[in-house]
């Protein structure tokens, strides 16, 4: 299996094509795995686990809008300035204090969601789903401390000792 | 007197305007624009621990209290869906200048597969943290992220 190590030479000098890295890859995964490579199998196993990342699914939320009556037209827009106006007026007199911004603000496409109930469910799940993708896109270097653990040069050698050992013991018997 | 006071204001209202985060101004340009879609949530609005609390914690126990060292002010995100390539790219070119402008140190890279990627940065200053994050998934969708911590000194 010289092509193999050849090939493992060059993907830790990081000179590796990507089809020889696509071929490591392949060999890796399948059930040929020669001994003396076996060390190299978790650290391709990471990179078999690589998913797609998908961004999140953007859900619109439609609204139907009616066209109001004339006078409903004229009226409404208007009973709600004047409304607005003394709504400030009164409030700027018996509170000082800057206005707090909203809890969640949602624009889609240009367009704000008001009700504030769509608004926190949307802005909870796309901040959730933002949250999965970074956190799958950590989970490689958390496979990599493992395995990087179970890697400890004291350790094998204390085993291989170990197994040295047992095997003299046997065959001393 | 008067004349004083009001230079000192004008003088004031041009370096707050001046000093304003390139960031924040790129939140502010695209966040009512038809291809994106603007999300804000408030901090304290329902907020639960996060990756940096948990690594923090180092525990996976339930039903338990923990005050972290730092309380999230806000965070907010920019999702671009557009197929448009070139538009994609002066976005992400607008973002990286952003980022390097602000002085935000790159924390982390991950490609994962031919052109989905995240890429996360952090800025520290006195009492505030923040932490960027932006995720490419290379078919027209591209999220930045962007939260806000007061730090509690100990």
């Amino acid at each position: 299996m010289n092509g193999i190590d050849n090939l493992l030479e060059k993907y830790f000098n990081g000179v590796s094509s990507t089809e020889e890295e696509k071929r490591l890859k392949n060999y890796f995964k399948g059930a040929g795995v020669l001994p003396e490579h076996e060390v190299y199998r978790p650290l391709f196993a990471v990179f078999n686990n690589e998913r797609q990342i998908k961004a999140p699914v953007m859900i619109f939320p439609y609204k139907k809008i009616k066209r109001p009556a004339f006078t409903r037209r004229i009226i409404i827009p208007a009973a709600g300035a004047a409304a607005v106006v003394l709504l400030a007026i009164t409030l700027s007199t018996l509170n000082r204090r800057c206005p707090q911004p909203a809890e969640y603000v949602v624009i889609v496409n240009g367009k704000q969601v008001v009700n504030p109930y769509k608004a926190r469910q949307y802005a909870e799940s796309m901040f959730w789903e933002a949250e999965k993708i970074v956190e799958r896109s950590h989970q490689p270097f958390r496979e990599a401390a493992d395995m990087k653990k179970n890697l400890n040069a004291e350790k094998i050698l204390r085993e291989t000792e170990q197994k040295i050992e047992y095997i003299k013991t046997n065959h001393a018997q | 007197m008067k004349k004083l006071f009001s230079i000192m204001l004008i003088t004031l209202a041009f370096s707050a305007a001046a000093s304003a985060q390139q960031i924040e101004k790129l939140f502010d340009k695209y966040m009512e624009d038809e291809r994106f879609n603007y999300i804000y949530k408030k901090g304290s609005a329902g907020s639960i621990l996060n990756r940096t609390d948990m690594e923090n914690l180092k525990t996976d126990a339930f039903n338990i209290h923990f005050k972290s060292d730092r309380n999230k002010e806000n965070e907010k995100m920019l999702i671009l869906n557009s197929s448009n390539e070139s538009f994609q790219k002066s976005f992400l070119a607008e973002v990286d200048k952003a980022l390097e402008t602000d002085k935000f140190e790159n924390t982390s890279y991950v490609r994962n597969g031919k052109s989905n990627r995240v890429s996360e940065y952090v800025r520290k200053s006195s009492g505030t943290l923040e932490e960027v994050q932006v995720i490419e998934n290379g078919s027209g969708n591209i999220v930045l992220k962007w939260e806000i911590y007061t730090v509690n000194n100990k």
